[in-house]
């Protein structure tokens, strides 16, 4: 078995011995959780360790490292031909670092679920469930695989936060759930579509050789999709002439794929489940959700929205920017709006993610670094702030800003860390929210000038956006932190303390790497610019060449 | 003359299996005669079915007529035949209601018996008697339920059932006047005669009626909810595919897409259909209410892939109708698990999860292939559906298909609402957190059920060897 398919199924492994342990072994579930969770992390760090990041590529065939692929689905489905599905995975300079940043966080998420005492079976059985379809999801090379991992993932989430969140814990993971689920539907369409228009020209050989007859075979296979290998008017073919209320389909299949990731990532308008999920979802599921599941919405927006429909890119790029716009500006000025820290920090994530989709939708080489150095460095810092209010949470049972001031004189330790990270979130250069943000809005100005996709005046505004992130950051932490010690129940003061060693664990390597890739960013950059340049080029090319002549 | 009786037991020869089971079901009645035991009954009822699984022989791959051409057998019937078979032979495994005495097992053996000549009728007087057969028997053996109100359910279906039998008759007396025969291999197309095609709509009603197709739905409802859940979960599968069967016979062999306005009609109908069991399956408190709203969406997207033409979809349909049929028996074992135990409604189950765990993760597993998740088998039906959809529309161009498509896709978020309020309701909901005691084989085989969905999404290859032995012409 490769390293790849021992990250995902590790868990399943972990997943059996918690379901054969009895119940009334409670202690032992998050001992095995941790084991399973840091056997991941170390096979991560391994893969990064092995990865090349030199290894240039001419064609999507060539570009993804560690793969294994298997025949999982080879059906015969009459007229329509032969439908063909892989176990495939494969890691890319982009997917490979996020492989990495679930692997940590999946830890973290481990270490600060320490204290959950109800149901704690399912709560670690679930959990490990979910760090499996994770990181499959963003090593998957097929479609149907990946969408089997991206909509799996659902059900431990549904469960995770209904069960064991706060008190409007149903609404909150019937939204999630409905909203994900919605999404997910338009991305199948597509996938449905893009297998009937894409087939397998080895296996197609290879079946007529074995029948006799003229056979094809349609396939889910992403690297066959990637290069293009499209049947002559099939649906979603490029310049076949289908199209729907003037609008080509392969148009249509693009903006539903922009869509259902949105809905993931999320984007304004169709952002409202991100702070109910986020406000009602225990700590540790609120840090993989911030952390990790929004990523999945940029990875797929990436890998499978940008790469296949490089046409639709380019020919909604002006749209798709401001739509990043309007989520930066939006969701800062809803963040700024928020008594509940919880609530600021989730519209914070919806103002950083405007940025990974600006940043995509320039389509420059600038953009695309920052978009992805954002993503990461947002699963980082976001992470983080939610573990420093489950700290405060723990302690005061409350996240009202209003009901606290003066934690710097109490909680000198715990000031540092929340000073930190929110400078982190809000930009500070030396620390890797700056950097992202910068290559960002430096792809959005650029833009106009290099390639002529986006207009300056978005990036120009975008800017607007950090403005607003420094002015609901500082003001809550002046609030928060600053003036005189006062906290809203007498009871509380008792309650409250600095820092527990369990919480230094979490924070202190989150700190460290927030600031050694503000610090270097070349580190993360280089190991992935060799596929940013092809995805680059990669679109630029074939997005003029798909384009409805 | 010598002849004629030589062929006819060369034919017999060859549904030899189909005459033994006839044969069994009569030796079934004389046994019950003598005991109650339901053990007995139980063992007799599976051997009959063992051998008609013994003595079956695969049919070839084209298709073969018998009996002066009343009698139709190719590998497409006889996969059926065998579906059907294995399916009710995993009723048993149900645990045991109240008036299950010996006639619910001649009943159970009567509406297999009935759908499998059903399936093998060329002659519309054969296919009228099979009909029949499975019709009363299904009428009969829905009044053996327990609940309080069975008699509105059985007298509804019996008077529903009763009125489409007879429209039917109708319908197929005068096709027989214009064909001059009730073959329907040997049918021609008639063009645009009014009353022919007046004969021809009514006699499709009938058999929408049999596959529940809006607008003869309406019987649907009462009838799962007060019926035995064995005999349910047979009616809403084996007659149902059975009618899907013929239906397919039908619209080949009357030619009945030739005429222009006939494929809008029946998508039209589907859409209906869909859209009437998501939608009204929203406001059911029952659980068994709302999977039978349920199975009344599923019958549409059955028959989705029927109005496709060439193929498109009936290898997809094939597929879709052994997942139903799975998940048709898991889903009934576990309401017929719960129901012993008197939980019924939806807010029944509050809290029932945090003490059974296990059940409640089958229970989920189950309706996520209902709705069509991942990473069970109902994903598969879902996706080759949607492949037929797409792929006869990338061809075609057809509107109406496309319609078909997009509502049946948000028919699954809609389905999702409902399905889920039952893991809602176990795992999230906490008002009586009391622990369902359920004896060990039951669990056992719930499990089972559940986990053929799960294993036959992870490995394909079994279930994709038997299908596709099948000729589809």
């Amino acid at each position: 078995m490769s390293l790849l398919s021992l990250i995902i199924f590790i868990p399943f492994l972990a997943a059996g011995i918690i379901l054969l342990i009895p119940q009334r072994f409670t202690p032992i579930f998050k001992w095995v959780a941790l084991l399973s969770t840091s056997a991941q992390f170390v096979l991560a760090i391994i893969l990064i360790i092995n990865f090349d990041p030199q290894l240039s590529a001419n064609s999507w065939g060539e570009i993804f490292q560690f793969v294994e692929k298997k025949q999982w689905i080879l059906l015969n489905l009459g007229t329509l031909g032969w439908l063909s599905a892989e176990y495939h995975v494969g890691v890319d300079g982009l997917s490979v670092w996020l492989v990495v940043l679930s692997a940590l966080l999946l830890v973290i998420g481990v270490l600060s679920s320490w204290k959950v005492t109800r149901r704690t079976k399912g709560y670690f059985f679930l959990y490990i469930m979910l760090s499996s379809t994770i990181v499959g999801c963003f090593v998957a090379l097929d479609l149907m695989l990946f969408y089997v991992f991206f909509e799996f993932m659902l059900l431990p989430m549904f469960f995770l936060i209904g069960i064991w969140g706060g008190i409007r814990r149903t609404y909150a993971s019937i939204k999630f759930f409905l909203y994900t689920l919605f999404g997910s539907l338009f991305i199948l369409v597509v996938f449905v579509g893009l297998y009937l228009s894409v087939s397998d020209a080895d296996l197609s050989a290879k079946l007529t050789e074995q029948t006799g007859i003229e056979q094809v075979v349609h396939t889910f296979n992403m690297v066959t999709i990637l290069d293009g290998n499209y049947d002559n008017g099939a649906i979603l073919s490029p310049n076949t002439g289908f199209e729907i209320a003037g609008i080509p389909m392969r148009y249509w299949a693009f903006l539903f794929l922009v869509i259902g990731f949105s809905i993931k990532l999320p984007i304004v308008p169709v952002h409202t489940w991100l702070p109910d999920a986020h406000v009602e979802a225990p700590t540790a599921i609120s840090v993989l959700l911030a952390g990790i599941l929004l990523k999945i919405g940029g990875y797929g927006l990436f890998r499978v929205a940008y790469a296949m429909f490089p046409d639709g890119a380019m020919h909604y790029a002006q749209p798709i920017a401001i739509l990043g716009l309007i989520s930066i500006i939006y969701g800062g000025m809803n963040a700024m709006a928020q008594g509940d820290l919880k609530r600021l920090i989730a519209y914070s994530s919806i103002s950083h993610m405007g940025f990974v989709l600006l940043g995509l939708a320039t389509l420059t080489s600038e953009g695309i670094n920052g978009s992805m150095f954002q993503m990461l460095s947002h699963g980082l810092i976001s992470s983080a702030l939610f573990l420093i209010v489950g700290v405060y949470y723990d302690r005061t049972g409350d996240r009202k800003i209003e009901n606290a001031s003066g934690l710097a004189i109490r909680l000198p330790n715990y000031t540092f860390f929340t000073a930190l990270f929110f400078f982190a979130s809000l930009g500070l250069p030396g620390m890797s929210g700056f950097v992202g943000e910068l290559f960002v809005l430096l792809g959005a100005v650029g833009s106009e000038n290099s390639n002529g996709l986006v207009s300056s005046w978005v990036g120009l505004v975008a800017v607007l956006g950090i403005i607003i992130s420094a002015a609901y950051y500082l003001w809550a932490f002046q609030r928060m932190f600053m003036g005189r010690f006062w906290l809203r129940k007498p009871e509380w003061e008792e309650a409250i303390e600095d820092l527990k060693p369990r919480e230094w664990i979490m924070l202190v390597p989150l700190g460290a790497m927030v600031i050694y890739f503000g610090l270097f960013p070349n580190v993360i950059f280089d190991a992935m610019s060799e596929t940013v340049r092809f995805f680059t080029d990669h679109i630029l090319t074939q997005g003029v060449e798909y384009a409805p002549k | 003359m010598n002849d004629q009786l030589n062929q006819i037991l060369n034919d017999l020869i060859l549904v030899k299996a189909d005459a033994v089971l006839i044969f069994s079901s009569v030796v079934f009645l004389i046994i019950g005669l003598t005991t109650t035991s339901r053990l007995i009954l139980k063992s007799f009822y599976v051997i009959s079915l063992l051998v008609y699984l013994l003595l079956h022989e695969q049919a070839d791959l084209s298709v073969i007529y018998l009996f002066s051409d009343f009698y139709k057998t190719s590998s497409i019937q006889s996969f059926f035949k065998l579906l059907f078979i294995v399916f009710s032979g995993f009723l048993v495994f149900y645990p045991s209601e109240k008036k299950q005495g010996v006639e619910f097992y001649f009943l159970m053996l009567a509406i297999i018996i009935g759908s499998i000549f059903m399936i093998s009728a060329n002659h519309l007087l054969l296919f009228y008697i099979a009909i029949e057969l499975t019709s009363f028997s299904s009428y009969l053996i829905i009044s053996l339920g327990s609940g309080k109100r069975v008699f509105e359910g059985s007298f509804k279906y019996l008077i529903f059932g009763g009125t489409s039998s007879a429209i039917m008759l109708y319908g197929i007396s005068i096709l027989y006047g214009y064909q001059e025969t009730l073959l329907v291999s040997q049918f021609t197309y008639f063009g645009d005669e009014p009353f022919y095609l007046f004969g021809l709509l009514t006699a499709f009603a009938g058999l929408l009626f049999k596959v529940s197709i809006f607008p003869f739905h309406i019987w649907v409802p009462s009838t799962y909810q007060e019926g035995p859940n064995a005999a349910v979960s047979l009616v809403a599968t084996v007659p149902k595919l059975a009618g899907f069967l013929v239906l397919i016979h039908w619209l080949d062999g009357m030619k009945f897409f030739s005429y222009d306005w006939a494929r809008p009609l029946f998508t039209l109908l589907i859409i209906f259909t869909i859209s009437i069991g998501v939608l009204a399956a929203l406001r059911q408190k029952n659980v068994k209410r709302m999977v039978s709203y349920g199975a009344i969406a599923h019958s549409g997207f059955l028959m989705a892939m029927l109005i496709l033409p060439d193929g498109f979809g009936v290898n997809s349909f094939l597929w879709y109708a052994v997942i139903y049929a799975l998940s048709n028996l898991a889903i009934f074992m576990m309401i017929s698990i719960f129901e012993k135990k008197s939980i019924i409604e939806l807010e029944d189950y509050s809290g029932l999860g945090s003490k059974n765990a296990l059940l409640g993760a089958v229970f989920t597993v189950i309706l996520l292939a209902l709705i069509g998740l991942p990473p069970t088998l109902g994903f598969n039906a879902k996706l080759y559906m949607f492949s037929s959809l797409l792929g006869y529309y990338q061809l075609s161009n057809d509107l109406w298909i496309l319609t078909l498509f997009i509502v049946a896709i948000f028919s699954i978020v809609v389905s999702l609402f409902f399905y889920l309020k039952v893991p809602y309701n176990m795992f999230l909901k906490s008002s009586n957190e009391v622990s369902v005691n359920i004896n060990l084989p039951e669990k056992l085989v719930a499990t089972i059920f559940s986990l053929l969905l799960l294993l036959g999404f992870l490995y394909p290859e079994l279930l994709i060897t038997i299908i596709d032995n099948i000729n589809l012409d």
